[in-house]
């Protein structure tokens, strides 16, 4: 069964649907899978595909980079299966090998352009209770076009820094507690508050004319 | 360094906003068979890594591999001394007006080397006289030609010049 997505959960809050140091079933598959189990493997990874790829590509904004950077993500966490102790939980272990193998890509891909891509935008938004309070309740945003709305909102975060991206990406848009991100990014719980505040400064000023 | 979190509605607009991100989805189907491409590229990697590092080595160690280079240039080394061997000993007898060209004065370094110039080409009145004289031999027996056709006094008569005829030219240019 694939564990509830972030994007699932209630909007109005980050959720900590606590992930327990290690998931009862995920204990079961990584000891098979460190066995060899490659069907055991399978199944975690089809248990977290969903939620590797969608930080991923809110990291780079391309679903290209995403699809290939996920993969590539799932293959190196088999090879260092074994070296896996447990200290976490799978899902942990795997969101810093994707956070990583993708921090990685985009400071080398910094000096490219960043392609955006919005024709993967979900037909559904429009019907998003919250989008349509957006574009009808709250006047001067009522003229902004949704595909424009998205892409001042991929263009802002891509503006912010790795470090900075990360930590919104993982907290406001895939809703993990700080705790959870400290441990992801092998930081301190505060080093992820100081970068999300500093982060979401940085959002608000240059969003300022889609929130007044 | 750490500062604490700002009050929940500092940023509430804001967070609203990041939530649309939510609605991005890869194209239908992707993750169907997400987990087989893995496994794909994992077996691949596998097998990578399987070949031991003594494969490896004989397969770099491969004779075709090794003396590749060395075929190569053997190749080409046979190829510059055919073509040499084929100048040097074929060009003189291809052309045998080169005895007379030999003779004629020339620039030292051209005879020095060995190379010959090709002659002038002759006056067309001459080329007529010399190429057609002795090549083109009416046969009595075997055409209708008359015989004092081809003959000097025919042609100075035409045209006034020793041998010359642009139809004679036409008609029995070798």
């Amino acid at each position: 069964m694939v564990a509830a997505l972030p994007m699932d959960l209630p909007a109005d809050h980050a959720v900590p649907a606590h992930v327990p140091p290690m998931d009862l079933a995920d204990r079961d598959l990584v000891r098979r899978a460190q066995a060899g189990d490659k069907s055991a493997y399978d199944d975690l990874v089809r248990r977290y595909q969903e939620r590797v790829y969608s930080t991923i590509y809110h990291m780079t904004s391309n679903h290209e980079d995403a699809s290939d950077l996920a993969q590539d993500s799932f293959v190196r966490a088999w090879s260092a299966l074994r070296s896996f102790k447990g200290d976490s939980s799978f899902y942990t272990w795997i969101y810093r090998i994707a956070v990583n193998r993708t921090i990685n890509f985009l400071k080398q891909r910094r000096n490219r352009t960043s392609h955006l891509s919005l024709n993967d935008l979900e037909v559904g938004t429009e019907n998003d209770p919250e989008m349509v309070e957006l574009v009808s309740h709250k006047t001067p945003r009522r003229d902004a076009a949704l595909s424009e709305l998205h892409q001042r909102l991929n263009a802002a975060i891509q503006k912010l820094s790795e470090e900075h991206r990360t930590v919104v990406i993982l907290h406001d848009i895939q809703g993990l507690p700080h705790e959870e991100i400290a441990q992801i990014l092998r930081c301190n719980p505060g080093t992820v508050r100081s970068r999300l505040f500093y982060a979401r400064q940085q959002l608000q000023a240059w969003l300022s004319d889609l929130m007044k | 360094m750490d500062r604490l979190p700002p009050p929940s509605d500092e940023f509430e607009s804001l967070r609203r906003l990041l939530t649309l991100k939510r609605h991005e989805k890869p194209p239908p189907g992707f993750f169907s068979d997400f987990s087989d491409r893995v496994l794909s590229r994992i077996a691949v990697e596998e097998e990578l890594r399987t070949r031991s590092w003594s494969t490896r080595l004989a397969d770099w160690l491969q004779p075709g591999r090794l003396f590749a280079p060395a075929n190569a240039l053997a190749a080409c080394g046979l190829i510059f001394v055919g073509a040499g061997l084929y100048l040097v000993l074929s060009g003189p007898k291809s052309h045998p007006n080169t005895s007379v060209v030999v003779t004629q004065p020339g620039p030292a370094e051209t005879r020095a080397a060995g190379f010959s110039v090709p002659p002038p080409a002759p006056p067309l009145e001459q080329y007529i006289v010399i190429r057609l004289a002795p090549t083109v031999q009416p046969d009595a027996e075997t055409n209708d030609i008359p015989k004092d056709l081809f003959t000097l006094p025919r042609l100075r008569s035409v045209q006034g010049t020793p041998a010359f005829s642009p139809k004679m030219v036409l008609d029995h240019r070798p």
